[in-house]
């Protein structure tokens, strides 16, 4: 299952050091599949009639992470400059997609930015016949921890084939205590009543009392702010916290009550945030519509996110070569992607696009090259996360569709711990050079 | 560990329908298993309504906490494959007590271990009523815990039918339609060709033929958001605004789960 795969025209592309190893056995993926839920909080490992997590680990050269790892962090550099430079650019800010109420709250984050701590992000990478693209970067509310972390560690375990490239949770707590001290309340905020999202923040919490962190589960509504510092006031907890780590979208956040606060994850909060609710700026898939108007030097993004326009620059109806994206969508919802989107999907879309065209984006295709595992081909999105802006692991992702969406696969993605072949560690063509 | 082999017995491993079994609330048990209560006999529960195993009838249990998993106990008694669906957390002062459904699902250790229910056994799917709507006000110093059930909880219309299920009952205590969110999964089965009945486990009566009405955003790309929205709005605290999406008013919107 390892090596080469030939291309539409039968052309062998290079794989650039990635291939999927051997499947786990079925009775070792049946306990994997156990301790995922009761260690690691994976409490979602079936939708509809999928079963989410894959028994076959995806396997990358050393040379290979060291070459994404390295893409991620010179993407997450400019990233962090580009948010800062759009922050005393509010004449930008309607370019984005951004909502009244959200742009009023990045204006006055132009005089007093919230204080940061453990900035957390996720680049989603694929591997296409132009070498490695990516789609998007997830810099507001990466999610993936579970998986890359807990799942991914236990595949490690029963595989024997590789070992984590990087563990995101620790990275993330890791750097939430060194910014905090010990024994701080960390206050960690999302919607409650979603166990999609509960998991990931009891998985998060869990590390962090390992670096001897205080996490308390809450719900955005209960936080109250003093002098600009955050305190929960909840039925089961009122206090002061020392940090927030925020699992709720930044662009939820206007729908709050007045008295909850929320313009402070926007602007002036003392107490620090991962992350901040600036990140929006980036998050949004028209964040490449104002590149040109920027000083910030983002050529790693210009070479790896594909062509992007305004849907009313660019003819993309009927035109296969186009992606249409909204501006602040997710995990693949509301992408019409030609020969993939079901047609009463695709129509809807287009209508949103043609009538609100500056909620979103049209993209150019980029032709994702699946990889062989097993008896399938499968097309592989690796999520490479940064903490503070080094590289912290890999959320991996693959469909027998190029759309990766919430019927994907999760993956376990691994370095290979043998020395890769001569030719397993080639670097697909038109990439850039690694960095580190 | 107790809680772990409690899930094995709900959750059969190499089970048919044990695929569709959410962990979710086995997973973040903790409490001595001593101090569960009794939560009620399950062999009082009403059950002559219920079709023979034999038949190849799916059953969709919507009663309120215990009662629920209370029937299912009584329905693998008969022959049913009980699927617990509780996609829930626990949590301090919940707005949903689960509390009696984790007492039931308890009850399970002592019930399932004894009988033999065969593989190809029907399911009976096992959901909790008060779900969308909770026991108390869920005002903002509460842990907001309520839950919705969405198509992807449940097996395709497809899987049902190549494993020779072509009937399911929903025994509930509303008249008429089942909750919305509900109609969403049965609603596509139907479509699909499973014929759909309904009952009221408390009368004596025999299920009825149901014709799920179409829900609104019937198979729309955003209505797990909007599902989920409509509990994220409360959790929230701003009961009555709702969150709009860029279809609809000058605003970001949001589609799906997170990143």
């Amino acid at each position: 299952m390892c090596g080469d795969v030939p291309d539409m025209d039968g052309a062998v592309v290079e794989t650039g050091g990635i291939h999927f190893g051997a499947p786990l056995r079925d009775d070792a993926h049946a306990g994997v599949r156990r301790r995922a839920i009761f260690d690691c909080c994976k409490w979602d490992p079936r939708v509809e009639d999928v079963e989410v997590l894959s028994p076959v680990p995806l396997l990358l050269s050393r040379e290979a992470w060291r070459h994404l790892a390295g893409l991620a962090e010179a993407l997450a550099r400019e990233t962090i400059a580009a948010e800062r430079e759009l922050l005393i650019r509010p004449d930008l800010h309607r370019h984005l997609g951004l909502g009244g109420s959200i742009r009023r709250a990045l204006r006055a984050a132009a005089e007093g930015p919230p204080a940061e701590m453990a900035r957390v992000m996720r680049f989603d990478f694929h591997f296409t016949s132009d070498g490695w693209r990516i789609s998007e970067v997830n810099s507001d509310v990466p999610g993936g921890f579970v998986e890359a972390s807990g799942y991914a560690g236990l595949v490690a375990e029963a595989a024997a084939s590789g070992t984590l490239p990087a563990d995101p949770a620790e990275a993330l707590a890791s750097a939430v205590a060194a910014a905090t001290g010990p024994g701080a309340t960390i206050g960690l905020v999302h919607a409650t009543a979603y166990t999609d999202d509960r998991q990931v923040m009891l998985f998060l919490a869990r590390r962090m009392e390992r670096h001897g962190l205080r996490p308390m589960l809450i719900g955005p509504d209960q936080l109250r702010w003093t002098n600009a510092r955050a305190e929960i006031d909840s039925d089961w907890h009122r206090g002061p916290v020392q940090g927030l780590v925020r699992f709720f979208p930044a662009e939820w956040l206007p729908n709050l009550p007045r008295s909850s606060g929320w313009r402070h994850h926007f602007a002036g909060s003392r107490t620090p945030l991962c992350n901040p609710a600036t990140a929006l700026l980036t998050q949004s898939k028209r964040f490449p519509l104002v590149w040109d108007r920027l000083k910030t030097d983002i050529d790693t993004w210009r070479q790896l996110l594909p062509q992007t326009h305004d849907p009313r620059e660019v003819r993309w109806n009927g035109q296969d070569h186009w992606v249409l994206k909204p501006a602040l969508g997710r995990v693949g919802d509301g992408i019409l992607l030609a020969g993939v989107t079901p047609d009463r999907q695709r129509r809807r879309i287009a209508r949103d696009a043609r009538w609100h065209p500056r909620y979103w984006v049209a993209q150019r295709r980029f032709d994702s090259i699946p990889l062989a595992a097993g008896d399938e081909h499968l097309h592989v999105c690796l999520g490479v996360f940064t903490v503070d802006g080094r590289a912290a692991g890999v959320y991996g992702r693959a469909s027998a569709s190029p759309l990766i969406d919430h019927l994907a696969r999760d993956v376990a993605v691994l370095v290979e711990e043998r020395e890769p072949s001569p030719t397993a560690h080639v670097r697909p063509r038109n990439v850039l050079p690694a960095t580190v | 560990m107790y809680y772990q082999q409690l899930y094995e017995l709900w959750a059969p491993p190499g089970g048919l329908w044990t695929p569709w079994v959410k962990p979710v609330l086995f997973a973040q048990l903790q409490s001595n298993p001593a101090e569960h209560k009794f939560p009620g006999d399950w062999r009082q529960r009403p059950i002559g309504w219920a079709p023979s195993p034999a038949d190849r009838t799916a059953i969709i249990i919507d009663l309120p906490g215990a009662d629920s998993v209370l029937t299912a106990l009584a329905l693998a008694d008969k022959g049913y494959r009980p699927v617990p669906l509780f996609n829930c957390c626990l949590g301090p002062s919940p707005v949903l007590n689960l509390t009696p459904v984790v007492d039931a699902l308890n009850l399970g250790n002592e019930v399932l271990s004894k009988l033999a229910i065969p593989y190809h056994a029907p399911p009976a799917f096992v959901i909790d009523s008060r779900r969308s709507k909770g026991d108390t006000e869920p005002t903002p110093g509460k842990f907001d815990n309520r839950w919705v059930v969405l198509p992807q909880d449940f097996p395709s219309a497809r899987f049902m039918l190549s494993h020779g299920v072509q009937q399911a009952v929903v025994a509930h205590h509303r008249v008429g339609q089942p909750e919305t969110d509900l109609a969403h999964v049965l609603r596509r089965w139907q479509e699909a060709g499973i014929n759909i009945l309904r009952v009221n486990p408390m009368r004596d009566e025999r299920p009825a033929p149901l014709q799920v009405a179409r829900p609104s955003h019937f198979r729309e790309m955003w209505y797990t958001f909007l599902a989920t929205v409509g509990l994220r709005r409360n959790a929230a605290g701003g009961f009555g605004s709702a969150i709009p999406i860029p279809s609809s008013s000058d605003s970001t919107g949001y589609r799906g789960g997170f990143g």
